[in-house]
């Protein structure tokens, strides 16, 4: 349990932000503009994998928010922490393990991830599709939640200013979120590309949520592929934090 | 508590610690003096295990600061030079996550002692962000010892500080030693060093060049300096005693001062230099 300071550290000052009306705003604001602007103009005329572009949108909006957040929340907090607040170096100085620190972040990066996506399967019942009941669907997300906060962790501890953490949404996570499945059919793409968006972390998460969602058959290798990442960026942390200090 | 020896930085070409070796005993406040850039922080971040040493080695009640890091982060506190409290925490939220991070029982009771003891009452709801520099640096001094260090390092515990809370300040680091803590602090403030240090060590470029109880090291220059302007220069005569600094200075045909020799004389006498801007 020593990674609980850690992640208590981080659920305090989510908790005391949710509380101010403009994070809270701006939280549901992104999702429900896409939802608004793409699902609702576009949303019950054009079809897309033979279901309405809304309902084809909600899952997708769901891997993208769960995984947006997640990674921003790790890569602010661990880059601010360790380049400008110095707060990072308390961890450091006191007896807790790298591995606690990395879990401590993975699991706070994770209720980031979760809270977003919890607002959009609430604001998703407003437009008439309530949360999908399969247990699938919630495996898939928390798993996505876990892996994309180890990568935010990543960039937290890569970066070397603050600047560096929006480089790296920029390459990293702003065209996976386009291209892999989340506002559009990856069946569009050509055949190689097609290829490699098809191993990205987040096209499996947008497979699989969309399958729950639509209650179609649940592509089941997106579990092992999905953890295989999160264990992947989980080392990877472990290993630039013991590098870096 | 404290044993260095031939402790080396190098950053590329550069010698942040260059050959130190030192040592501090139990339940004293030993003091790294010197100016900005001498390689007072550097010593202490290897001293605190966030460095790496380049060659040399250290050791903190008989725990080697890079095999046994783990063991050592138990029996020491910290306050670095800059303040890293969790401004987004409040004043007890940051002083029981520290607990929680050193694995404390008994958090509640220890944290509303020490809030107490840095004056702290009444604040202890408020967001760190808004307290002034002065509660702020006595919250990091509270945090450091909240787990009941045996050896506690302050990195210029007083810098940016009014003279008034610098005060403040230096009694609580009194007190901290009647508490039978070893304390070891940087600080290029002289007076600072000669209030509270049982013995200092002057370090230049990396160098440490003097070492000893703060009246040894003035006794060793003479104990007093006239100081005199030479060619718009000042410049520095150092006697024994006051009447030979007298004798001097009715030699002159020009004004002088005459007073007594500070740990600053020291540094000028050996560099040439002087310490604080």
């Amino acid at each position: 349990m020593s990674f609980y300071p850690v992640f208590l550290r981080e659920l305090i000052v989510f908790k005391r932000r949710l509380f101010r009306k403009s994070y809270f705003i701006s939280t549901l604001f992104t999702p429900v503009l896409y939802l608004l602007t793409f699902g609702l103009s576009l949303g019950r005329r054009i079809q897309m994998e033979g279901v309405s572009y809304l309902e084809f949108l909600i899952p997708g909006l769901i891997s993208f928010a769960s995984a947006n957040e997640s990674f921003k929340w790790n890569a602010m907090s661990v880059s601010l922490g360790r380049i400008y607040y110095k707060t990072f170096e308390e961890y450091l100085v006191s007896p807790v393990s790298f591995s606690s620190i990395m879990i401590g972040y993975c699991l706070s990066g994770c209720i980031k991830g979760l809270f977003s996506s919890f607002m959009i399967m609430l604001v998703a019942i407003f437009f008439g599709y309530p949360p999908p009941a399969d247990p699938l669907f919630y495996v898939v997300l928390l798993l996505n939640c876990i892996l994309f906060s180890s990568l935010g962790t990543v960039a937290g501890i890569l970066a070397k200013s603050y600047n560096d953490v929006f480089v790296f949404s920029n390459f990293f996570i702003a065209p996976m979120t386009f291209l892999c499945g989340t506002f559009f059919s990856v069946k569009r793409f050509p055949d190689w590309i097609k290829t490699i968006i098809f191993y990205l972390p987040l096209t499996q998460t947008s497979l699989a949520l969309r399958a729950s969602f639509l209650k179609k058959e649940f592509p089941l290798y997106s579990i092992p592929i999905l953890f295989a990442f999160t264990v992947f960026f989980y080392f990877l942390g472990l290993f630039l934090l013991r590098r870096k200090s | 508590m404290i044993k260095v020896e031939n402790l080396v930085k190098e950053y590329g070409k550069i010698k942040a610690v260059d050959d130190v070796s030192f040592s501090v005993e139990e339940g004293e406040i030993f003091g790294l003096l010197g100016p900005n850039g001498a390689g007072k922080t550097t010593i202490i971040r290897i001293l605190t295990t966030i460095l790496l040493p380049t060659k040399g080695r250290a050791r903190i009640c008989g725990f080697d600061v890079v095999k046994d890091a783990d063991k050592v982060r138990n029996m020491i506190g910290v306050a670095p030079q800059e303040i890293n409290l969790d401004r987004e925490l409040t004043v007890y939220e940051n002083l029981m996550i520290h607990g929680m991070l050193h694995r404390m029982k008994d958090l509640k009771k220890r944290a509303d002692e020490l809030i107490r003891w840095a004056g702290l009452e009444g604040r202890e709801d408020t967001i760190v962000e808004e307290l002034s520099g002065g509660m702020k640096r006595r919250l990091l001094i509270a945090r450091a010892i909240m787990h009941y260090p045996k050896v506690l390092f302050l990195d210029e515990p007083t810098v940016g500080l009014d003279p008034q809370i610098r005060r403040q300040i230096w009694d609580m680091i009194k007190n901290l030693k009647d508490e039978g803590i070893t304390i070891m602090l940087t600080t290029h403030y002289i007076e600072e060093a000669e209030t509270l240090c049982d013995r200092v060590g002057i370090l230049n470029r990396g160098k440490l060049i003097a070492i000893g109880k703060p009246e040894e090291l003035k006794e060793r220059i003479g104990r007093f300096v006239v100081e005199l302007l030479n060619k718009g220069k000042t410049e520095y005569r150092f006697f024994p005693d006051r009447r030979s600094a007298s004798r001097f200075v009715e030699g002159l045909n020009q004004d002088a001062v005459i007073r007594k020799v500070n740990l600053e004389d020291v540094f000028i006498k050996i560099t040439g230099e002087k310490i604080e801007e």
